[in-house]
């Protein structure tokens, strides 16, 4: 600002300065003119009006006092004045300059140094995101191991975002570099035109001071001129150095994130594959199950065939039953037997009797046939009171015990069928499920990879934006070693420069342009129209 | 049997980022880094299925290299793309002239590379 | 309007589909299951595919994975009620995931169904 209303007031050029007296004291007079119509005319005007035309007088003639004045004062400008005008206005281009380039490579102050590039700062953020992604892939695969589906569906939900939110980083990241890149190029190009503006000023100076006798002062402006160049120069450098650190900085992270995505995709690719086998892990366990299953169902069979079995085991009781009492008879026949023997027992010892002495021996005998017909009947007897009880238990038991026992048996057997139809419907629920499970985490892993895939490719700007960065440095090397002539040229001559540097400076800016116009430029609304297409098969 | 894909290009991100790329999709990468190495590589006798080639690199660029690797014997019908960030006509003309089978304008999407691949490779 | 697809092997509900559809004024095929889904969509490429997800011979999920597949702009809806341990949430969420347009959950009412057709197809 204040440089551009010094330049108003320094308005020196002889037509100008005529132009400003004449347009004042048109001003006045047009003023007075009104002024004194309008009082005139209406005789009776009211205060307002009067006041507002007065005011307006004053101001003419103020502004005319003081555009005299200023234009009286500094009178004609020695050529000093002029040289060290200039100056100060390189100065103040120099210093804009610097500042842009500082705030587009993000230096806030230099001197502070410790503020962090906000490329770095996504980098990092980017890096981050990596890392909690591929953390994220780890919980995947944990969560799979475990079988815990809560922790899968977690994990998953989670990961699919973060995904998209690495990728949106790295299309910041990548914008960053390129932003820096075109900023860069504008402020070099604004930089060549306003130097190509100072060098012709410059000549005219020395022109005119050529005319002049040889000042000593002016030489000593030219070698302050000459060390203002030097100066930008060296800022040049600088600027070339960050571009150097950006260049590195953005292959330094793509490299890392080249790392980090192949990380990642080898986890999907495990994960792919750690599915692949807990899916012929489950179809083995589908085996076990099936296994399972028919040894089930075989038991199933055997407890609904027990009720037949115990059918059967009855009758063979019932016919036990059978064969006691067919015992019974012989008992019977035993007793018989005894009573009969008794009988004849009891004969033989009357004949014994009769016998007298020769029967003797015989009672003997027949006392003998009579002990065995009586304990012979015991014996009967108590075999008839053991089938008794036999007969009893068996009728007892056939009657409460077993026909319960048979009844909840044949309850159980039910159950066992009941319960093996829902194991095998369980068994195809869980078939479906893991099935489903399967599906969905294929397709979503097929999405990952060609996410990855792309962002892979979308790394491809690191080498457009490095390749743009050297076409700068080499356009700002030239440019660089051309002023080093001028200012060498300046100094030499004292004033007198025989070379066109300006033509040789336009040449430098149109050989930039025209390489940069023969790459793709990402920012060109027009690109697409004028460009051959990104892709072509000859 | 995986395709073998021969990456040429200066820039070490370039080569990791389209090597892993192509490695992905299933196909087996070889890198060199300038001209004067990938032609070492096919005198070595590398039988590439596909070459992939940037145009501005420092001691062979692309296009001699293509005239150079057409020239071996039975790499007369081997498709060669470029991959450089080289827009303009008369360069594309060049490497059509050189012997180039397509012309690809950096950056290319991971999967539209695949899909340029399978389309000049077919079976791929 | 549309040509739709219903698959659902519940003769009833595949029925009562139709008829809801057609008084909208679509022209509806129907299928019984994937299988016979399959088939009814290479015949009559339809521009909306509504599937039931638990079918017999081929489920829902396969169906929208093929689908999915061959078309991956198509306007699919789910529909599920789930069954025993799988319920209806996981198998809708899960079609979900693979990119139907929408989904149903049994029971749904005509006004519910109207308004996801409309969506999926994007009217």
């Amino acid at each position: 600002m204040v440089a551009k209303s010094k330049n108003i007031l320094n308005f020196q050029n002889g037509a100008g300065r005529i132009l400003l007296i004449s347009t004042s004291l048109m001003l006045v007079l047009i003023g007075c003119a009104v002024f004194f119509s309008f009082y005139l005319e209406t005789g009776s005007s009211s205060y307002r009006e009067v006041l507002f035309l007065g005011l307006a007088m004053v101001i003419a003639l103020s502004s005319q006092w003081f555009l005299l004045k200023t234009i009286q004062t500094p009178q004609i400008l020695s050529p000093e004045e002029r040289v060290h005008a200039t100056n100060e206005k390189l100065r103040h281009i120099l210093n804009s300059i610097t500042r842009q380039v500082e705030s587009a490579l993000g230096i806030k102050n230099t001197a502070v140094g410790n503020i962090e590039h906000p490329a770095d700062i996504l980098a990092a953020t980017l890096i981050q995101c990596v890392a909690t992604m591929s953390e994220q892939v780890k919980t995947l695969l944990s969560a799979l191991q475990m079988g815990s589906n809560e922790t899968l569906e977690e994990a998953r939900q989670s990961f699919i975002p973060l995904i998209d939110k690495t990728a949106e980083a790295i299309t910041q990241y990548l914008n960053i570099s390129q932003n820096i890149d075109s900023q860069l190029r504008e402020r070099i190009n604004e930089t060549q035109q306003l130097l190509l503006n100072l060098r012709s000023e410059l000549a005219n100076v020395t022109q005119r001071q050529a005319q002049q006798k040889e000042s000593s002062d002016l030489s000593m402006s030219i070698r302050q001129m000459c060390s203002i160049i030097e100066t930008h120069l060296q800022i040049d450098n600088s600027v070339d150095t960050q571009l150097q650190v950006v260049a590195h900085d953005t292959n330094e992270s793509a490299m890392m994130l080249i790392t980090l995505m192949r990380d990642l995709s080898d986890e999907a690719r495990e994960l792919v594959s750690y599915i692949s086998s807990s899916m012929s892990n489950i179809r083995s366990m589908e085996g076990g199950v099936d296994d399972n299953v028919a040894f089930i169902v075989r038991i199933g069979r055997f407890i609904q065939e027990i009720p037949i079995k115990i059918q059967a085991d009855i009758q063979s009781v019932q016919g036990a039953s059978g064969v006691i009492d067919g015992l019974g008879y012989l008992v019977d026949s035993i007793k018989e037997i005894s009573f009969q023997t008794d009988i004849l027992a009891v004969n033989a010892a009357i004949q014994a009797a009769h016998a007298g002495e020769a029967g003797l021996g015989f009672k003997i005998v027949a006392d003998e046939v009579r002990k065995l017909a009586v304990n012979s009947n015991k014996a009967a007897e108590m075999i008839e009171a053991g089938l008794e009880t036999a007969r009893h238990t068996i009728q007892h038991g056939l009657k409460f015990k077993f026909l319960d026992e048979i009844m909840v048996q044949m309850d159980e057997a039910a159950h066992v069928s009941e319960a093996v139809k829902k194991l095998e419907e369980s068994h195809e629920d869980m078939r479906q499920y893991y099935k489903t499970l399967f599906t969905v985490i294929n397709r979503n892993n097929t999405k990952l990879a060609n996410d990855i895939s792309e962002i892979l490719g979308s790394i491809q700007y690191q080498d457009v934006v490095r390749q743009r960065i050297e076409r700068i440095q080499v356009a700002m090397q030239r440019r660089n070693e051309l002023l080093q002539q001028f200012a060498m040229e300046l100094e030499n001559s004292k004033g007198n420069i025989v070379d066109d540097f300006a033509e040789q400076m336009n040449i430098v800016l149109n050989n930039y342009i025209e390489e940069e116009s023969h790459h793709n430029n990402s920012l060109n609304p027009n690109a697409a129209e004028d460009q051959p297409p990104k892709f072509e098969l000859f | 049997m995986a395709k073998t894909i021969l990456l040429v290009d200066d820039s070490v991100t370039m080569l990791m980022s389209v090597k892993n790329n192509l490695e992905i999709a299933g196909f087996k990468v070889e890198t060199a880094e300038d001209g004067v190495k990938a032609m070492a590589k096919l005198t070595a006798g590398l039988k590439p299925d596909l070459i992939i080639t940037d145009i501005n690199m420092p001691n062979m660029g692309g296009i001699e290299f293509i005239k150079k690797a057409r020239a071996l014997p039975g790499f007369r019908f081997m498709p060669i793309l470029t991959l450089t960030t080289e827009s303009q006509q008369g360069k594309r003309d060049e490497g059509k002239a050189a012997g180039a089978t397509g012309w690809l304008v950096k950056p290319v999407g991971g999967a539209d590379l695949v899909k340029i691949i399978k389309q000049v490779l077919p079976g791929a | 309007m549309a040509k739709i697809l219903v698959i659902d092997d519940e003769e009833q509900l595949r029925d009562l589909l139709k008829q809801m559809l057609t008084r909208d004024g679509h022209e509806v095929v129907t299928a019984f299951d994937g299988v016979e889904g399959m088939r009814a969509f290479n015949q009559s490429h339809p521009d909306l595919v509504i599937t039931d997800i638990i079918m017999p011979n081929k489920d829902g999920i396969e169906v929208i994975t093929e689908l999915l597949c061959r078309k991956p702009n198509l306007a699919i809806i789910a529909i599920s009620g789930g069954r025993r341990a799988i319920t209806a949430e996981f198998n809708l969420e899960s079609a979900e995931l693979l990119g139907v347009k929408g989904i149903l959950s049994k029971p749904f009412t005509r006004d519910q169904l109207r308004e996801a057709v409309n969506q999926a197809l994007g009217l």
